[in-house]
């Protein structure tokens, strides 16, 4: 048996930088844990190699990132999907287990997700694994996650303000460092604090022209930082505050059908940005579409000088989120820029727009 | 001492150069448009040599400002004081131009793009992402292939009694199409026509989709020049509208206002002579993990001019 665990190598596409809180989740199974390269042009090649080319940016990128994972060892594939309410998601497990058989790699897959599935699929692989250790590492890759939700939400808020340029930059890595190596529970509870405690040493500056702006759009294209070409990165060195959507530990949260109840008493924020999305769309059809026309509305209401709306080209949902989007931008008076995006997608064009997007904001609140 | 606020515009077809007066930023006082050819670092030098010529001095630049797509390279070898993206550029000239305007119409050489303004700020604007449909580089093809010189083309449009219907959705298939019409015996002139009226519907179909035009509309963008575009966008439209003239140079123009301050200091413009030797050295900065790829534009004494590449910023103030 022990053999067998020792033979056994997983890995799982990235999703920005999430690894550092999943690769914790199934090294704390007992897993030895294979993190795929950073998702790199080859990466993006490779998936649009063996990718339908119909398919949309995430799928090539994190078929990608399988391929790469598996050329280091990897022969096991954690992923996410087969849940109904999803995107074509829903299939890229299947789909990834077709186009690496068929192409000769061999992998095992796991279904990753909140389900007795999951466990009794571990369990198998693993069979002198105690519930309580598989609970434990749940619980304590949700905390990574928000580990690194509060790295990300720091990063973004004090790079427009940094004094000295380039200091978030390295208090990010060093904080990220960090997170990949801190162990045992109560120490990564309280490992967020300690990444706004450090954020709150960063000098600062005062920025007269900073304007905030809500970044939201089809999960994977909002964590990604390689797709959109380091959106996050230049809206910050254009002096703009981005305030980021719901992050994954959000959505892990949400789908304990359980909290539900407490929704008429403590509503998530998931169900207020349901509500305020309805008289819009009254419908879930899939991925983030709902998500994204709530979501602009509660940055609308929440003081929030724009939206930025990234989706890859393709994407059903977001689609017609994007056709919905002019009407709540009229509505709720928030300009709002949707933005494209496939591996052909230019860097310059990007920048382009996103910078005339920021002048416009800026030039309406100072009314000139 | 007479002095001047200078903006370029550096775009995929045509470089284009203002000197606005330093008194009275509403005076043009020159107003140069180039065909780049791809290069356009060295048709901002000769449009500088072409200053030079005209008895302009380094000294009389109080500021410089660069917009268009080489405008961050451009800018920064130059030392441009503002580099400003093509949409603002355009909405600044347009503003001055005529302070009631509420959409302005700009096709470019691969850009085409409209920008709603409602007193006199911007409210909303598009541009087209993916397909460069009915943009000028294509209107320059066709009248290569059809043997018509491009100053020319438009009134070939108006000539035509009647006109063809072209598919306009892919330039490609649109040639093919047109091609497909001559052989069965369309003139040049229902051609060209036609090109016109589908270019129109393109750009109102794709880029202005959802966007209500309202009057007074203004055109400009080098394919304004185009007399028989104007007139099917009008038709398209049901409204008229106007060309200013400066139609071709009025990015370079939005980019001088734009540089405009008096509360700046001294300018970081490095002259209108020509940096002799340019090279580009490309160095691995190691401060941190990211490990970026600089590159640095030096002249023949090796001294620094700018420096890019960096993900953090702090190579480039």
């Amino acid at each position: 048996m022990s053999l067998d665990k020792m033979s056994r190598r997983i890995t799982f596409p990235h999703a920005g930088d999430y690894h550092l809180a999943i690769g914790h989740l199934f090294r704390k199974l007992g897993y030895e844990v294979i993190i795929a390269p950073k998702t790199s042009q080859r990466a993006l090649d490779l998936g649009e190699k063996f990718a339908p080319e119909q398919a949309c940016l995430p799928f090539k990128l994190t078929l990608g990132n399988l391929i790469e994972a598996i050329e280091e060892g990897a022969n096991v594939v954690a992923m996410v999907g087969g849940r109904t309410g999803m995107c074509r998601l829903a299939f890229y497990s299947e789909l990834y287990k077709k186009i690496l058989t068929e192409n000769g790699f061999e992998v095992e897959f796991v279904p990753l997700k909140l389900k007795k599935e999951f466990w009794l699929a571990v369990k198998n692989h693993l069979p002198e694994l105690k519930p309580a250790t598989f609970l434990l590492a749940l619980i304590e890759m949700l905390l990574k996650m928000r580990g690194l939700e509060a790295i990300r939400s720091g990063y973004l808020d004090h790079h427009p303000r940094e004094a000295s340029p380039g200091a978030c930059h390295r208090l990010v890595q060093q904080m990220k460092v960090e997170l990949q190596e801190v162990e045992g529970f109560w120490e990564i509870l309280g490992f967020p604090k300690k990444v706004r405690r450090e954020f709150k040493k960063i000098p600062l500056r005062e920025n007269p022209d900073l304007i905030t702006v809500g970044y939201l759009g089809e999960f994977f294209m909002t964590i990604d930082q390689f797709g959109t070409h380091r959106i996050e990165e230049y809206l910050g060195a254009l002096g703009v505050r981005v305030v980021p959507a719901d992050g994954f530990s959000d959505f892990f949260i949400g789908s304990f059908k359980l909290l539900k109840v407490f929704d008429r008493f403590l509503p998530t924020h998931k169900h207020q940005v349901h509500k305020l999305a309805k008289p819009f769309l009254n419908l879930v059809i899939g991925g983030h579409a709902v998500e994204s026309i709530g979501q602009s509305i509660w940055f609308a209401k929440n003081g929030i000088d724009g939206v930025i709306h990234v989706y890859p080209f393709g994407c059903m949902p977001e689609i017609v989120a994007t056709s919905i989007l002019p009407t709540v931008s009229e509505a709720h008076e928030i300009p709002i820029l949707s933005l494209c995006f496939d591996e052909q997608t230019g860097e310059a064009g990007i920048r382009t727009r996103v910078e005339a997007f920021v002048d416009m904001i800026r030039r309406k609140k100072a009314g000139y | 001492m007479r002095s001047h606020y200078l903006g370029i515009d550096i775009g995929s077809v045509s470089t284009n150069l203002v000197l606005l007066d330093g008194d009275d930023p509403s005076i043009i006082r020159e107003s140069i448009y180039l065909r780049n050819s791809g290069q356009p670092l060295s048709s901002v030098y000769d449009a500088f040599q072409t200053l030079l010529a005209r008895g302009y001095r380094n000294e009389e630049i109080l500021a410089v400002g660069t917009t268009g797509s080489a405008r961050d390279f451009v800018g920064k070898i130059i030392g441009a004081d503002v580099i400003k993206n093509e949409i603002t550029a355009h909405a600044v000239a347009a503003i001055s131009e005529r302070p009631d305007v509420r959409t302005v119409i700009e096709i470019g050489g691969q850009d085409s793009k409209i920008i709603i303004i409602k007193d006199k700020i911007v409210v909303d604007f598009a541009m087209n992402t993916v397909c460069a449909a009915g943009t000028g580089s294509f209107l320059d093809h066709q009248s290569a292939r059809l043997g018509i010189p491009i100053e020319e083309f438009g009134h070939y449009a108006l000539k035509a009694e009647s006109s063809v219907r072209i598919a306009g959705r892919c330039t490609v298939f649109a040639e093919s199409d047109m091609i497909h019409k001559q052989q069965k015996g369309a003139s040049k002139e229902e051609l060209i026509a036609g090109l016109c009226e589908a270019l129109a519907r393109n750009y109102l179909s794709g880029i202005a989709k959802g966007k209500a035009l309202k009057p007074p509309i203004l055109f400009q963008g080098g394919v304004a020049h185009n007399i028989g575009i104007k007139k099917a966008l009008e038709k398209e439209l049901g409204m008229e509208m106007s060309i200013p003239v400066n139609f071709p140079v009025m990015g370079a123009i939005g980019a001088a206002m734009l540089a405009v301050n008096p509360e700046r200091g001294k300018t970081r413009f490095a002259g209108l002579q020509r940096i002799e030797n340019l090279q580009f050295q490309t160095v691995e900065c190691s401060d941190c993990s990211n490990h970026c790829e600089l590159t640095r534009a030096v002249d023949s004494s090796s001294n620094s001019l700018a420096c890019w590449g960096d993900r953090c910023g702090k190579w480039q103030r």
